[in-house]
This record gives structure tokens, C-alpha cells and sequence, in this order.
């Protein structure tokens, strides 16, 4: 068993597709992570602002951070 | 040189084993140095930009990377590349090189430690059969593993036969009787240590000589000393060679390089008895016999360095200001590039990063041609004041002639990063060559955005100061709206510590398609109440589309050249940003 997990483990490391394929998924979490901090800081601000203008400003930040994360997601359901 | 080389063949077969056994030394060295390469791909930059936060950070990684890689030649060339690259800057390149000089002193412990005691020669076959398979392998990893071994193979084959010539030698001549005792000899044989890694450029190939000569009993031991003390000022000839084709940084590196390997050897020429009765001392804490002289050459060679490290260490920010008021930075005309040279082509990171720079550059340039063909000042948009304020109080156009500004600003500076890339592609992977297509590109984008500013200019010149009110305060809009891309552009540009900061593009994105709408539409209500005549509108018609083209252009550029992360990070921020028909949704359903 442990001999298989060494050899799959061996295996990762030296496929170069799959190094790739794990470099990319991890930049996409890492990505993801970001993204959904971004998001929440947005809302607590959209929540806490009371000028028009700004409310918009901030709207149009938060549906594109959305429109962001939904392509990461999509992006990681993709790699699996 | 081939001469006396052919000669030396001729009267003696072992004096052609043992050059045998130093050409197949320097082979392995390069083989080595070849596997390392591949492996420098994004990794070593991202360790090196970490790990040189610090001096004593930056020798560290100076003395691992080059107790790794054993070659310390290596690490000077890629430290000159980073530098030139403007990677790191010069105490930290400084700091890289103190620590190779300490980590490359395991090399001797190698060869005198392992090579002299075991038969390594038996190890070399297999590595050498392994290592080629390997090398023909498609994957990259495989083909570097196989290099480096066939690289180790190679360095054991010719230790090997060195050691066979010297023992073979012994027989026949002893070369001790050439041996010179006392300072005299010191100074001599220090001079025949130099002179032999000038001439091989290795400082590992004259120690492996040393040591396999000392283990024949070939030199005394004080003259093995004193050439250990040459080879580690020889070894300098690699950086000063690689810095010939370097930039000003790369050529203070060198003279670092050179002062503190000439420091250090001084030091250790006038302590020469002392460091030895040190190393006497040293050696019999650690157990080493009294005689095993080879061992003891290389605790020799580790104390000297590390004096040198110990005394040079606390000048080291001293050295690097001393060096750059002595080999001052030339005054770089705006044409001409700053980063692109030879020594950045050593590797493909280095090459990309000063391509990235040098376009960032041409940005620059670009940046006020755009700016005064909008009639705005660079500072003013540079700046956090209020554009319509600016526009409504200033309204005179600012005089420019563009075909005169592209031929002194940008095509000279365009052409020589374009001639570049093309030359940078070999040994770079289809990724490191994609990024170097992007940055072309975004060259490319650049240009295009001047043309665009160039064709509405003209229109824009005439009609900010025109006595129609509704056409004035519509070209005004376009100054004002590409004014605050261009800041935007810069805070994002500022904000290279976020690797995300790419994607903040995609609001510029929104706010162009949202700007592009809406002047469609007020143009159009302007014709229906005859507020502007139909040459107006035609005009007006035209430069809206010469203003989507810089915005668009700009923001282009902008996802190519403002991402500074390593390769993977930038492709996966850029399938992640929108693209024009995904923000013109959002846009749809903001509405």
C-alpha cells in the first residue's frame, strides 16, 4: 500500500502534465480564497454605505468579483 | 597552449590520463550545470525573490544553492542575470556570491572526503548509462534528472582518472622536488592555483587536481594550501566574463566578486600558519588523522572562506554604495533599453522579467505622448486631482508632434525588445514562450493605442476649444474618462505585491463598455436636437471608436504587462479575468 502511494506520488512528480495540471489548481485556490475575501469585504461595505454614487460603484465591484469566482469554480469543477 | 598540451601527451601517458581526467571533470561539470538549468524554471526565482530579503539571507541562499548545485560558477551567472534583470538588487547579488564562496567549499569536502576514500569510479557507469536514458527522455523533469546524473557520472569518471595519472605518476617523478617552502613558495604556487582556474574556469577542476595530487603525495601540503588560495581568486574569471555582457549592475557584482575573493586571499596568505595550525586544531577535534592531508585541505579551504564571509560581511552595504559611485550608471536615453542584455538571456525567467520591464518602459514613453495628445499633463493624471476640475481650468491643447515623439521614444525601443524575444526562445518551455508572445503583444497594444490617440487628436485639438458647448464638454468626456483609465491603469500597475491586481482591469473593462454606451447614446441625442452639425457628429463618431481602441488597447497591455507573479499564478489570474462579452452581461444586467 505504502509502496503504491510512493510510486503514485513518484509518478506525480515526474509527469510533467500533472505537475502542470496540480500548479494550476493550486494557483486556482489560491485565487478562489482571495476571491471570496474580496467578496466579503464588498458586502460589509455595500451594507455600511449610504451614498448613491459609491453604492453603485461598489455593486458593479461586487458583480464582477461574483462573475470572477464563478469562472474559478468552474475552472477547479474543470481540473477535477 | 594545444601545443604544450600535445606535447606533455606525447612524452608522458600519464600526464594525458590526468588531463583526460580534468576534461571529463569539466564535461560533468557542464552537464551538471545544464540539469540544474532546466530546474530553474519559475522555482529558483521564486526562492531567490524569499530568500533575499537580507544579506545573511541572501548568503545563505548563496551557500545552499551552490552546496546543491556544486558549482559555483553557476551561481554567480545566474545571480549576475537576476541582477541585471533587476530581480534583486546589488547587496543582496552581493551577499548571494560571499555565501557560494563558503558553499562551494563542500566540493572539497566531496572529492576529499568521498572521492579519495571510496572507489567512485563504480558509481560513475551506472550513473553515466541512467543518465542518458534519462536525458532522452520528453519530460523535462527526466531530461534534467538525466543530465545532472550523467553530470555526477562524468565528475566521478574523472576524478578517477586523475587519481590513476598521479598514482601512475608517482612511479616515474615526483614533483615534490619542485616543491618551494616558505612565503616564497606561497606566493608562487598561490599565482599557479589562479593561473590554472583561469585557464580551466573551475575552481572545483583545480581543487579535484589539488587534492588528487596531494592524496599522490604529488605537492607538499603547505604548497596545496597555497594553490587552494589561487583557485578561489581564479574562480572570479567566471563572473568577470559573464558580467561582460551584462549591464552596469552585473559588472559591480564582478568587482564585488573580485574584492572579496582578493580580501579573503590576503587574509589568508598572511594568517597562512596560523589558519593552518587552526585547522590542526580543528581536525583533531573532529577526529580527522593528523595525516590525512586532503581532508585537511579542504577544513583549510572551508576556514579561510568562512574568515573572509565573517570580515567581509558587516562592509557589505558599504561595498555595494562604494561600488556604485566607482562604476557609476551611464545616462539612459529613453530609446535605448536598460534591460535587455546578453546576461539575462541565461535564463528564460531573467529574459522574461526584463522583457516585461523593458515594455513597462516603452509604456512610459508612451504615457506622455498619450496624455499630451489628450491635452492633459502627465502629473496631473498622475496626481489625485479632480480631471473634470483640471480639464474645465485648463483649456489650452498642448502641442505635440506624434510621428516625431515615436521615431525619438518609441520605435527604437519597440524594435530592440522585439529583435530580443525573438533571440530569447531557445531553451525556453511553450509556456515561458507564450509569455514572451504576450509581452510582444502587449508592445504591440501600446503602439496601437498611440496611433488611436494620434488620429483623435486632431478632431480633439480643434473641438476642446470650440465655442459649441455640447461638442466641447464631449470630447472633454473622452479626456477625462481616459485621464482616469490611464491612473487606474497606474494604481494597478503600483499594485504588483497583489497578484490579483490583474484582474481590477476587468472593472476598467466595464466602465470602457459603459462609457462606449453612453456616448453612443448622447451622441445621438445631440444630432435629434441639432445641438451639433453633421460634421460634428461624424468626427465625434470616429474618435468615440479611436477611444474604445486606446481603452481597450491599454487595458490589453495593461493584463500582460502588469502581472509580476510567476508563470502558473499569471495564466490561471488571466482565465479568471472577464472577457469583453461577459462584462457587456454584467452591464446588461446592471442596467
Amino acid at each position: 500500500m505504502k509502496l503504491l502511494k510512493l510510486l503514485e506520488i513518484t509518478e506525480k512528480y515526474l509527469d510533467d502534465e500533472k505537475l502542470k495540471k496540480g500548479e494550476r489548481k493550486k494557483c486556482l485556490q489560491d485565487i478562489q480564497q482571495k476571491l471570496k475575501k474580496k467578496k466579503k469585504q464588498l458586502k460589509e461595505k455595500i451594507l455600511a454605505e449610504e451614498g448613491e454614487e459609491e453604492l453603485k460603484r461598489l455593486n458593479k465591484y461586487l458583480d464582477i468579483v461574483t462573475a470572477q469566482r464563478r469562472k474559478v469554480i468552474a475552472a477547479l469543477q474543470e481540473l477535477k | 597552449m594545444l601545443a604544450i598540451l600535445a606535447w606533455g601527451f606525447w612524452i608522458s601517458p600519464n600526464f594525458k590520463e590526468i588531463a583526460a581526467g580534468v576534461a571529463i571533470f569539466l564535461f560533468g561539470m557542464l552537464a551538471l550545470e545544464e540539469g540544474f538549468k532546466t530546474f530553474t524554471g519559475g522555482v529558483l526565482e521564486r526562492i531567490l525573490r524569499k530568500t533575499t530579503a537580507g544579506p545573511w539571507k541572501s548568503m545563505t541562499f548563496g551557500v545552499v544553492s551552490t552546496s546543491v548545485m556544486q558549482s559555483s560558477s553557476l551561481v554567480s551567472v545566474i545571480t549576475i542575470s537576476f541582477l541585471s534583470a533587476g530581480l534583486i538588487d546589488l547587496a543582496a547579488g552581493i551577499g548571494i556570491i560571499f555565501g557560494a564562496n563558503l558553499g562551494t567549499t563542500t566540493g572539497a569536502w566531496l572529492i576529499a572526503g568521498l572521492g579519495m576514500k571510496i572507489k567512485i569510479s563504480a558509481y560513475a557507469m551506472p550513473m553515466l548509462v541512467f543518465g542518458i536514458i534519462l536525458i532522452f527522455q520528453k519530460s523535462r523533469t527526466l531530461n534534467g534528472i538525466g543530465y545532472i546524473l550523467a553530470g555526477l557520472g562524468f565528475l566521478f569518471l574523472g576524478i578517477h582518472h586523475m587519481k590513476e595519472g598521479f598514482e601512475a605518476f608517482r612511479d616515474t617523478i615526483d614533483l615534490t622536488a619542485f616543491a618551494v617552502s616558505g612565503y616564497s613558495g606561497i606566493m608562487l604556487f598561490t599565482l599557479i592555483g589562479v593561473a590554472a582556474t583561469v585557464i580551466m574556469q573551475s575552481s572545483h577542476a583545480t581543487l579535484v587536481i589539488i587534492i588528487t595530487a596531494l592524496a599522490a603525495q604529488q605537492i607538499t601540503y603547505e604548497n596545496a594550501l597555497a594553490l587552494a588560495i589561487g583557485a578561489n581568486v581564479g574562480t572570479t574569471i567566471t563572473a568577470i566574463l559573464g558580467s561582460m555582457s551584462a549591464n552596469v549592475q552585473g559588472k559591480r557584482l564582478a568587482a564585488a566578486h573580485l574584492v572579496f575573493n582578493m580580501v579573503t586571499a590576503i587574509i589568508a596568505i598572511v594568517f597562512i600558519y596560523q589558519i593552518a595550525d587552526m585547522v590542526d586544531s580543528f581536525s583533531s577535534m573532529v577526529g580527522i588523522a593528523s595525516d590525512d592531508y586532503t581532508l585537511k585541505l579542504a577544513v583549510f579551504h572551508t576556514i579561510f572562506n568562512a574568515i573572509g564571509v565573517v570580515a567581509m560581511m558587516p562592509f557589505i552595504n558599504f561595498l555595494a554604495s562604494s561600488l556604485t559611485k566607482a562604476m557609476p550608471e551611464k545616462e539612459q536615453s529613453r530609446e535605448k533599453p536598460m534591460y535587455l542584455n546578453e546576461a539575462v538571456e541565461e535564463l528564460p525567467d531573467t529574459a522574461i522579467e526584463a522583457v516585461r520591464k523593458e515594455t513597462l518602459r516603452l509604456y512610459d514613453n508612451a504615457f506622455s505622448i498619450i496624455a499630451h495628445g489628450l491635452s492633459l499633463h502627465r502629473y496631473d493624471i498622475l496626481s489625485d486631482k479632480v480631471l473634470e476640475n483640471v480639464v474645465k481650468k485648463d483649456r489650452k491643447v498642448i502641442p505635440i508632434d506624434f510621428d516625431d515623439e515615436y521615431e525619438k521614444s518609441i520605435k527604437g525601443l519597440y524594435s530592440d525588445i522585439v529583435k530580443f524575444i525573438s533571440g530569447a526562445q531557445s531553451n525556453m518551455t511553450p509556456e515561458q514562450s507564450d509569455e514572451l508572445f504576450r509581452l510582444r503583444a502587449a508592445g504591440r497594444d501600446i503602439v496601437e493605442a498611440i496611433k488611436d490617440t494620434k488620429h483623435m487628436n486632431k478632431n480633439l485639438s480643434h473641438y476642446i476649444l470650440s465655442e459649441n458647448r455640447y461638442i466641447r464638454a464631449e470630447y472633454n468626456k473622452f479626456r477625462i474618462q481616459l485621464g482616469n483609465l490611464m491612473r487606474e491603469l497606474d494604481n494597478i500597475r503600483n499594485d504588483d505585491g497583489d497578484s490579483l491586481n490583474v484582474l481590477s482591469l476587468d472593472s476598467l473593462k466595464f466602465d470602457m463598455k459603459a462609457n462606449d454606451t453612453t456616448a453612443n447614446g448622447d451622441m445621438e441625442a445631440l444630432i435629434r436636437e441639432n445641438k451639433i452639425t453633421a460634421v460634428m457628429a461624424t468626427s465625434m463618431m470616429n474618435d468615440t471608436n479611436y477611444a474604445y481602441g486606446v481603452a481597450k488597447n491599454l487595458i490589453q497591455m495593461g493584463e500582460s504587462l502588469f502581472a509580476s507573479g510567476d508563470l502558473d499564478m499569471n495564466e490561471a489570474v488571466r482565465s479568471v479575468a472577464l472577457t469583453e462579452d461577459e462584462v457587456a452581461v454584467i452591464l446588461d444586467d446592471n442596467k
